[in-house]
């Protein structure tokens, strides 16, 4: 019998924590014939992600993957999990809290069975030293007997690493492969409603949080000597987008496409297909990185401008190893972009990082390869959760 | 019993972490993901010999155990153990291990609070900031006056801080105790 996961996610905002969620589940399933159940307390969110969702079941079987309500009051388990994950640390509802407490109190010896769950406290994704020193640590509860340990993943051997499929960089190099992809991108693209592109124009995808730099970004490709045609995910920042754009699909070089929310698999071939990804958050953020083309990151907003310290964290693993021509440009387009106080500067800043594409298309190819010789999140975390058991 | 939050706990406070009284000898505070925070907890169980590290979410919630506390200043280290008195003479001993990050900034009649579990001194509380002589930092560099660059300085316990350029040997400098950090030149 497989053993027994589940996985509980409560959406903040947006498709992050329900896309990464997801992953993980189907992940776990499929490739390590684990009884999986998501426990989600937003299924709207995840209908855009699974469109074979129906919202009105508490709970479905969709792809190998148990589907099931979350809410606060959810009776708990008639028998516990081998494991639980609780994404994003955003905590289990008080029923099951109370449950624990009484099948699992500190002031007895329990004995260690197969009844006593594992607790794995998936944390965010960043790029940050100090993460390292802090993943796979434990975190006893304080009143309940049970193992608890925090799992961060990261971008190194000493975090939790990245989500990544097994078959993904094969399904990637197989649309990109040289024979196959001319017609494939066109055919996803006219999908999309995007037909006639110019051979000489600059695709770009724009996959990002609502900013004061959004419209200086669309200013300057408007200004851009050669065509951008931008595909811009019809929930991006309707109103700013709508308010610049008016009435015109184009304005001066930059035609901008607006195409529907994408399932993840079709999102994966959108990234596949561009020449730059502009992308936000975690979950796009790391697909971008296996896309192995361009892209720019916008981390999560936080206060007192917290998130430009992930940034820089990032970029100076991104650029270790960078063509010399793109250590200053990326990193300068990058901090703009995620600081709405430099916007004055976005234009600048990109005419200086768009005549390098060639070291940009290098570095993203370059450290796709990097990253793709590291194990993937899921298979540290199955095997994080086996040593324990072990 | 009281409830604290993790990101309220300091060192020398006791929470309960199952059945154990677990005293906080050192808490680091991470900013994660979306505003939230974790804290890395190097902790002492105040009933057997263990040490543990731990991590939290800074919104996690303790029952933190009242403590008797008292004003006491450094006298020695009569090895391995700290002695402090208070105002009325009394000596008593802190390990060393449980000193936390207070040593390098001890200094004879240092004024600070000890807290106390079923008699038994467990930690010391240094005051926020403290003065202390520069005993070695290199030349004072003329120019840069913005405090943003740094260099080591040593001070009398050996422990180097980060300051200014233009702080120079036999200055008085202020410390944060809680960080370690330069604060301004006396």
């Amino acid at each position: 019998m497989p053993a027994s996961w589940h996985i509980l996610c409560r959406v903040v905002d947006h498709y992050g924590d329900a896309g990464v969620c997801w992953r993980l589940a189907r992940q776990l399933a499929n490739e390590y014939d684990l009884d999986v159940t998501l426990f989600i307390d937003d299924a709207a969110t995840l209908q855009r992600l699974i469109p074979a969702l129906d919202t009105t079941q508490n709970r479905q079987r969709i792809d190998n993957v148990t589907v099931q309500r979350l809410t606060d009051t959810l009776t708990p388990p008639s028998s516990w999990p081998e494991v639980i994950v609780d994404a994003f640390g955003s905590g289990l509802p008080s029923t099951w809290l109370a449950a624990l407490e009484r099948d699992f109190p500190p002031l007895t010896a329990t004995p260690k069975n197969a009844n006593t769950p594992h607790w794995i406290v998936l944390e965010y994704l960043s790029a940050e030293p100090w993460i390292e020193t802090m993943h796979g640590a434990a975190s006893p509860p304080p009143s309940i007997e049970l193992p608890r340990h925090f799992f961060f993943p990261g971008f190194t051997e000493a975090s939790g690493g990245l989500l990544r499929e097994k078959n993904l960089l094969d399904e990637r190099d197989a649309f990109r492969s040289l024979e196959h992809f001319p017609d494939a991108r066109r055919a996803f693209l006219e999908r999309l409603g995007v037909e006639a592109l110019p051979p000489e124009a600059l695709l770009v995808s724009l996959f990002c949080y609502d900013t004061p730099a959004l419209p200086a970004l669309l200013d300057a490709w408007a200004a851009s000597p050669s065509p951008i045609h931008c595909l811009l995910p019809e929930t991006v920042a309707p109103k700013t987008v709508q308010q610049w754009r008016n009435t015109t699909t184009t304005r001066s070089a930059l035609t901008l496409h607006t195409v529907p929310f994408l399932p993840q698999a079709d999102f994966d071939r959108l990234l596949w297909c561009c020449d730059l990804n502009f992308v936000r958050g975690e979950d796009s953020f790391v697909r971008a990185q296996w896309a192995a083309r361009p892209f720019v990151w916008q981390a999560y907003r936080q206060n007192e401008y917290a998130h430009l310290a992930k940034v820089d964290a990032f970029l100076q693993r991104y650029l270790a190893d960078a063509p010399d021509a793109l250590k200053t440009p990326l990193p300068d387009f990058t901090r703009v972009w995620n600081d709405e106080r430099q916007t004055s500067r976005l234009a600048d800043a990109w005419r200086s990082l768009a005549v390098q594409r060639p070291a940009f298309k290098k570095l993203a190819r370059d450290w796709a390869q990097q990253l793709s010789a590291q194990t993937d999140l899921a298979q540290r975390l199955v095997t994080f959760c086996a040593n324990r058991e072990a | 019993m009281v409830m604290k939050i993790a990101q309220e706990l300091r060192s020398g406070n006791v929470v309960m972490i199952g059945k154990d009284p677990m005293v906080v000898q050192k808490a680091e505070f991470s900013k994660s993901g979306r505003n939230a925070s974790v804290v890395k907890m190097k902790l002492k169980s105040l009933l057997g010999s263990g040490g543990t590290e731990a991590v939290y979410r800074a919104d996690e919630k303790f029952d933190a155990i009242q403590l008797d506390k008292r004003e006491v200043s450094y006298s020695y280290f009569a090895d391995p153990m700290y002695v402090f008195m208070d105002g009325e003479f009394n000596q008593y001993e802190v390990e060393g291990e449980s000193m936390g990050d207070a040593v390098p900034y001890l200094e004879d009649g240092l004024q600070c609070e000890l807290t106390f579990y079923e008699g038994r001194a467990i930690s010391v509380e240094l005051p926020t900031s403290v003065v202390r002589e520069v005993m070695y930092t290199e030349p004072a560099i003329r120019g840069d006056t913005s405090g943003k660059v740094m260099k080591p300085a040593k001070i009398a316990s050996g422990l180097e801080v980060p300051v200014p350029l233009f702080v120079e040997t036999g200055d008085k400098i202020e410390i944060d105790t809680r960080t370690g950090e330069y604060r301004r030149r006396v």
